[in-house]
């Protein structure tokens, strides 16, 4: 026969495609069988030495370069840092700052200019060295000094003195006073009211001098990273596992764990995998997954609320959105009950105002945004757009395209088009810089419980430009620039609470849409593991051998 | 070879493709294909009369609700009827394969017949052209172009075309370089026919059966490319309906709904065999050389 027919290539290459398009988010096996078939669980073959180690195992994605927390500012990096080193307050995980290497709070002088310390005294790092205000004000200049290459010091270039370290006309850092091996006093060029939360942050983690200045540019990487935390390394490949180990001498009285192993997994689905396993006994559950793990794991997810806020964010430099009215009608036409228990599987709460409720000065007398598409229209009527109007150059990064896609869908129903792209983060982030995005999604999260953090970073005049909001109402900068510097904690609430009620009701500035929820999954053996914020701090966690042994059968 | 026999060109040309199109009708693959075809352009035109639903309207509470007898296909992640989607999508899929296959025959032919009938300086020229654009991975290609110009669907059409030029350039010239040389084409300019007359009058109906296999076998593959740039977020925009958009959005529910990355898989791949296949019978209908 001459005639050659290639009829099963092209088949086989489009179903081949077809598979490959659809498989590669999800494997298609798995259908949560739970039984564990566990060949390499060390709860059943070795029971004897299982019973008297307690081993955690935690799965995260890979934190990427480095574990010090003054370049490094990813949560990812956090999670295992704040377990080896430590700031001298911390949050726990209700969010409420505490005291980790000093006696109390600082104090701080009547013009809110000049804190004063007192370390505890007998904390050793783990390389036997004891801690002593030089590590302190080492750790600062640090972060001060520019060939370190920080940045983490915009959450601390209020001390007196980092200005001049930074443009490199000075090596010391004038706002620090050492008065002995315990006291010290750091000064500020202003007086602002957060200092002492910034303190409590992964950002301000003490390093000790003589350990960190060896390490030179090395530390951070890989298992160079020593501090005065509950955990120690015993070894960490990025690309593989962390393994830390108790710190026998722990200040803060005795450690739980024997062993924490924080496995990396740079795809989502194959950490799941690993859960449903057995491999790992915790990891975090993204929304998109929530869905499917609901009802075979439903008893084995605690969901939590970051302190944070998903917005519609607009460049109000932009038409049509320079208009408060269409501002007003695109938030009148998002039914946002409907988009968190449809799109979000129910892993938020619907906004009410643009603070999140855990934050102080957040409206708690607040309804839901209101849904009502006809007013929407009448709005946009009102504002000279009839027969509807266009928002264009809307860019969301693939995170958020669902999100988009839901509020693109809303807006058609009151007439609004709402035209997007969905982008690369660099090219999002570069074009949002530039002051030019016209729409997006965000959301935006604090470090800590204070409005200063979400509203200023944001919305200040001085600072909505690079976030592509372009916000500009004097009245909302005065409020902002009394809270600042108001250390009246109460009295700063009452000014945040106005101002967001200009900003998210009154201007509309932003469109606020919902609190977002996240989750992660435990095995019912693990206790008291608990979420306040974005970073997974895992020094409270407890393995309960009976119920493990239990559970592995 | 009967053709050279025929006094009038005319003439001959509507005899060769009367036998082309008695031997594809023989040929039952190709015919059930053609139908397909058929099948799909005619959903493609009438897509507003067929499809049971807005296409984009949102329905959020029928969230991934199952096939059944108001939603044959199902719905999708945000409540809109699938079945309604994938009629939309096969505009978008045959329009991208068409149009850029158009735009690349267009290149492609006038390239290749100038690099064939000039030959020399100009031949060695676009040949580079065609070997630097022919060595280049077609997807890479293809996502840098929609990086550069943006995502879209008049953008799919004409980083597709662009991409896929080289291959009719290439056959084209093969064409030419044999056609050239035929009695027809000297005597027309011996009788003081110009080059553009020969190009237009004598080359481009012989080049036809050539184009007509090119643009069907190329169809598919744009397909397939549209189908791939719109799953990585590089083909048309959201709210617009494209098969390869689907399965991508499909994915994060793929292990609950298997309908919705399912009938846009099937989509596709009815689409790109019947394509393939038609493309076959053609080139075996109209290939002189493999009649007996």
């Amino acid at each position: 026969m001459k005639k050659k027919r290639n009829f099963f290539r092209p088949a086989a290459a489009a179903l081949a495609l077809t598979l490959l398009l659809a498989g590669c988010g999800g494997s298609p096996d798995a259908d949560g069988s739970k039984a564990p078939d566990d060949a390499n669980n060390p709860g059943e073959s070795s029971a004897v030495s299982a019973e008297s180690r307690k081993v955690f195992r935690f799965g995260q994605a890979p934190y990427g370069d480095t574990l010090d927390m003054q370049i490094s500012t990813g949560s990812l990096s956090a999670s295992i840092a704040d377990e080896i080193t430590e700031s001298l307050l911390r949050f726990d995980d209700d969010n409420n700052e505490e005291v980790v290497l000093l006696t109390d709070f600082p104090t701080v002088s009547e013009d809110g200019t000049v804190y004063s310390f007192e370390l505890k005294q007998g904390v050793k790092f783990t390389n036997g060295t004891e801690l002593t205000s030089k590590d302190v004000k080492f750790t600062f200049e640090r972060m001060f000094t520019p060939a370190t290459g920080a940045k983490s010091f915009s959450y601390f270039s209020m001390i007196k003195g980092a200005k001049e370290m930074l443009d490199g006309s000075a090596t010391e850092l004038a706002g620090f006073e050492i008065q002995d091996d315990y006291h010290f006093t750091i000064t500020l060029e202003y007086a602002f009211a957060p200092f002492v939360k910034n303190l409590g942050t992964s950002y301000a983690d003490i390093f000790p001098m003589d350990a960190c200045t060896e390490a030179g540019d090395l530390w951070g990487i890989d298992d160079n990273l020593i501090g005065t935390g509950p955990y120690k390394f015993q070894s960490n490949d990025p690309n593989t596992e962390a393994v830390l180990v108790k710190n026998e001498d722990y200040h803060g009285g005795e450690v739980k764990l024997d062993e924490i192993h924080v496995v990396y997994y740079s795809d989502t689905t194959t950490k799941l995998l690993a859960y449903e396993n057995g491999d790992i006994d915790a990891c975090d559950l993204i929304s998109t997954q929530l869905g499917q793990y609901k009802d075979n794991y439903g008893d084995q997810i605690t969901a939590y609320h970051p302190l944070g806020t998903c917005f519609f964010s607009l460049n109000l430099d932009v038409a049509p959105m320079d208009d408060p009215k269409v501002r007003q009608a695109v938030s009148l036409a998002i039914n946002r009950e409907e988009l968190v228990e449809y799109v979000l599987d129910g892993a938020g709460i619907p906004a009410t105002t643009y603070l999140n409720p855990s934050i102080p000065g957040h409206d708690d007398s607040l309804p839901v945004y209101e849904y009502n598409v006809e007013k929407a229209k009448q709005l946009l009527a009102e504002a000279g757009y009839p027969d509807g109007v266009t928002i264009e150059g809307g860019k969301v990064r693939q995170q958020e395209e669902t999100l988009a896609t839901a509020v693109q869908g809303y807006l058609a129903e009151a007439g609004i088009n709402f035209v997007f792209d969905v982008v690369d983060a660099a090219t999002w982030s570069s074009e949002r810089t530039s002051g030019k995005l016209a729409a997006t999604f965000i959301t935006w999260n604090a470090l800590y419980a204070d409005a200063d953090f979400q509203v200023y970073n944001y919305f200040y005049s001085a600072n909505s430009g690079p976030q592509s909001v372009n916000y500009s109402n004097p009245e909302f900068d005065k409020l902002m620039d009394d809270a600042r510097s108001d250390t009246d904690e109460a009295h700063r609430a009452e000014l945040y609470k106005q101002a967001d009620q200009i900003l998210s009701h009154e201007d509309m500035a932003c469109i606020p849409l919902y609190y977002p929820q996240s989750q992660f999954l435990a095995k019912p053996y693990v206790k008291d593991m608990k979420v306040g914020n974005l970073i997974y701090h895992l020094w409270n966690i407890d393995i309960d051998l009976d119920a493990q042994a239990a559970f592995n059968g | 070879m009967k053709r050279k026999k025929e006094p009038s060109p005319v003439l001959t040309y509507r005899g060769y493709y009367q036998e082309s199109w008695d031997l594809l009708r023989k040929d039952p693959l190709a015919m059930i294909s053609l139908v397909i075809v058929a099948l799909f352009v005619l959903i493609a035109i009438f897509a507003p009369f067929i499809a049971p639903y807005d296409p984009d309207k949102q329905v959020l509470s029928q969230k991934l609700m199952a096939p059944c007898a108001e939603h044959w296909f199902g719905c999708d992640e945000h409540g809109r009827d699938i079945l309604s989607r994938c009629i939309y999508g096969c505009r978008v899929s045959l329009s991208v394969g068409l149009v850029s296959q158009l735009i690349a025959t267009v290149i492609g032919y006038f390239m290749g017949v100038c690099a064939g009938y000039f030959g020399g300086k100009v031949d060695a020229a676009i040949s580079f052209l065609i070997q630097v654009f022919s060595s280049l991975p077609d997807l890479l290609l293809a996502m840098a172009l929609m990086f550069a110009l943006g995502s879209g669907l008049v953008n799919l059409y004409i980083s597709l075309g662009v991409l896929a030029w080289s291959r009719t350039a290439r056959l084209i010239r093969g064409t030419v370089l044999q056609l050239k040389e035929k009695e027809y084409v000297k005597s027309c300019r011996v009788d003081g026919g110009g080059n553009l007359r020969i190009i237009l009058r004598h080359l481009l109906p012989n080049c036809i059966p050539t184009l007509i296999i090119t643009i069907t076998m190329g169809i598919p593959s744009a397909i397939l490319s549209e189908a791939s740039l719109s799953f990585l977020g590089l083909g048309v925009r959201s709210p617009m309906a494209s098969w390869g958009a689907m399965i991508s959005a499909s994915r994060d529910s793929i292990r609950t709904s298997w309908f919705y990355s399912f009938f846009p898989g099937l989509c596709i791949i009815l689409a790109v065999i019947a394509f393939n296949t038609l493309g076959d019978g053609l080139r075996d209908a109209l290939d002189p050389k493999l009649r007996k």
